[in-house]
């Protein structure tokens, strides 16, 4: 990775107090690439919060069988706003925040490029988040139609599901801006010297995600509007009785779909791609392989949609097609974790909480990876669509995945945001809960699916008591102990050992040449990379 | 942003193989490097989407000729 020249004066001691608000109104106001990074992480965090609660009421109500607390409208109101919530409310955002926080830093740039517009494409995020969570408490509840909001089912939802639709809409276009700020960043600011091949693999997973959404966000947008038209404005885009045919809307939306499983995964593979060298005090293996990967997932990414609708009608030629299609995707998905386990091996580990976590993440996420393979398999999807099967699945990939490299991510850069070391063993502890309470929540619900019990159901067939007992206790548990991160977040915040400029020693990038915590202005004159 | 002279311009087979070592994922970092010297984004893009449109193709026609000798 680049090699970085004597850096005494990154921070080029900017200790004079700059004009802009205070208080709440900083936060309002503020272009800075810093404060709008922690913005980003705060509002994702809560909103994890939220849907987590949500998943709280879902675990619940399967934790026996029978109807016990809520109703079976309330039930798939809670499936679909928890969806709806940790994908665009929780982890998209959160990697945002990253982004944020990190590209500047690592390229050696002053700001974002667009630092007004980076303000706006955060504070679109609380009313479209505000307006999820309101969809509640509308006359007939929110859209119990599940996250991917399919008709005919969302064309006959109340005035929540209108409230669905914009809120997504909010989001799309909050993440566009996002993404073209992030885009323009990267392509446009890179310090002298910083070659696009020298860049942080961080840099290079969301250059290639940003493209991605600006792709197909636009996608999600119009699927949900032909949805807004074929309630109020007499369309029949999905209305088989008006000529339209809903399976069309599975098509866009899918279209969307696989790539956003891609937004959500090449972020979190970039933040995997930092730590794990430094841990193991190793160059990334197969730097150039893992670019030249990502770009070609980010181009597969969108011919594989129809694996999510094997069971929609297909001819068979279009099952195969898309069978095989998948199946090839895994090539480069494979090469990557033989990467990371490449910079493992011989390398001088250490075992604090980032690389606990990423360790985690390589090894859970690999997986879902497989289980992803085994529902790539037509025949063997039949069986498994829309079961509990695919729900392991996708939290595997998602959580285990996404989230596990999110909570490295904040461990590993915690102590350059904060100034402070957080405290390790409360963080390892972290992880160890989450690894165990993660697994005994999840890898039930194979069992669950491989014995056919559907998702999205508040009631159930007793076969299927004990292991929905165990995922419910261990839902439970896994929710409790994000309150411990949340403790260990604010407990570093606060205070505790100060934490040196490169508190990780085998840690690389522009990032560690300026002081902990950064100042609030970094690299006003770019830095030279050798 | 580099100073040095411009390094000789890819040939169609240099941003090829470019292409195609990004669909199998594997790419030497010596190669790697280079490439960012002599490719051109535009003749990559273009081959990537040509080459993924041929990969498309050439999964229709293994998928053609397995379901017509069924």
């Amino acid at each position: 990775m680049a090699s970085i020249p004597g850096h005494a004066d990154a921070g080029h001691g900017h200790e004079h107090e700059h004009h802009h608000p205070t208080g709440f109104m900083r936060w309002v106001t503020t272009t800075n690439h810093k404060d709008i990074g922690s913005m980003y992480l705060w509002f994702s965090f809560a909103m994890f919060l939220v849907g987590g609660v949500m998943a709280l009421v879902i675990r619940a109500e399967l934790f026996k069988p029978g109807l016990q607390f809520v109703e079976p409208e309330f039930f798939n109101q809670m499936t679909t706003l928890h969806g709806l919530i940790m994908v665009f409310g929780a982890i998209m955002p959160a990697f945002v925040g990253f982004a944020n926080w990190q590209i500047p830093l690592m390229i050696g740039a002053s700001d974002m490029a667009f630092a007004r517009m980076n303000n706006w494409s955060f504070w679109l995020l609380p009313p479209a988040g505000t307006l999820l969570v309101l969809s509640l408490f509308m006359p007939g509840g929110s859209g119990g139609v599940g996250w991917t909001l399919y008709p005919p089912l969302s064309t006959q939802m109340g005035i929540g599901m209108d409230f669905m639709i914009f809120a997504v809409h909010i989001l799309g276009m909050s993440s566009i801006m996002g993404s073209i700020n992030i885009v323009t960043t990267i392509l446009n600011m890179r310090a002298p010297g910083m070659t696009l091949m020298k860049m942080p693999l961080f840099c290079w997973t969301w250059l290639i995600t940003a493209y991605l959404v600006i792709a197909v966000m636009p996608v999600l947008a119009g699927a949900v509007t032909m949805i807004l038209c074929d309630r109020h404005f007499g369309t029949s885009f999905f209305n088989a009785a008006g000529g339209g045919d809903p399976v069309l809307y599975q098509h866009v939306f899918w279209f969307f779909g696989h790539p956003e499983v891609y937004i959500i995964a090449i972020p979190a593979f970039g933040v995997v791609s930092q730590i794990i060298p430094a841990f193991s005090r190793k160059p990334l293996f197969g730097y150039a392989s893992m670019v030249y990967a990502t770009s070609s997932i980010a181009i597969l990414s969108f011919i594989v949609w129809a694996h999510h609708m094997y069971t929609t009608g297909m001819p068979v030629a279009g099952q195969l097609y898309f069978m095989y299609a998948t199946m090839l995707i895994a090539i480069p998905t494979g090469v990557k974790v033989f990467n990371w386990v490449a910079t493992l091996y011989r390398g001088s580990l250490s075992f604090e909480a980032p690389m606990l976590f990423s360790l985690g993440f390589l090894f859970l996420f690999t997986l879902g990876g497989f289980s992803g393979l085994v529902l790539s398999m037509t025949a063997v999807d039949v069986q498994l669509h829309d079961t509990y099967y695919v729900v392991a699945h996708f939290h595997y990939v998602m959580v285990a995945g996404a989230l596990f490299s999110a909570f490295g991510g904040v461990y590993y850069w915690l102590p350059k945001w904060t100034g402070h070391m957080y405290d390790e063993g409360l963080a390892k502890l972290h992880f160890w809960l989450s690894l165990i309470f993660f697994n005994v929540t999840f890898f039930v619900q194979h069992f669950l699916g491989l014995a056919g019990m559907p998702r999205r159901i508040p009631d159930y067939a007793p076969q299927f008591a004990e292991f929905n007992m165990i995922s419910s206790i261990g839902a439970f548990g896994f929710g409790l102990t994000q309150l411990l991160f949340l403790y260990v977040v604010i407990k570093c915040i606060k205070g505790g050992p100060k934490a040196a400029a490169k508190p990780w020693d085998g840690a690389e990038g522009l990032e560690w040449t300026v002081p902990s915590p950064a100042p609030y202005h970094t690299f006003e004159t770019p830095p030279v990379v050798k | 942003m580099s100073t040095q002279p411009p390094p000789r311009r890819a040939s169609f087979f240099d941003t090829l193989r470019a292409v195609l070592g990004a669909f199998v994922g594997i790419r030497k970092r010596t190669s790697g490097d280079a490439d960012m010297g002599s490719l051109n984004p535009v003749h990559v893009i273009i081959i990537g989407v040509v080459a993924a449109v041929i990969f498309v193709l050439t999964i229709v026609f293994a998928v053609r000729m397995i379901v017509s000798s069924v």
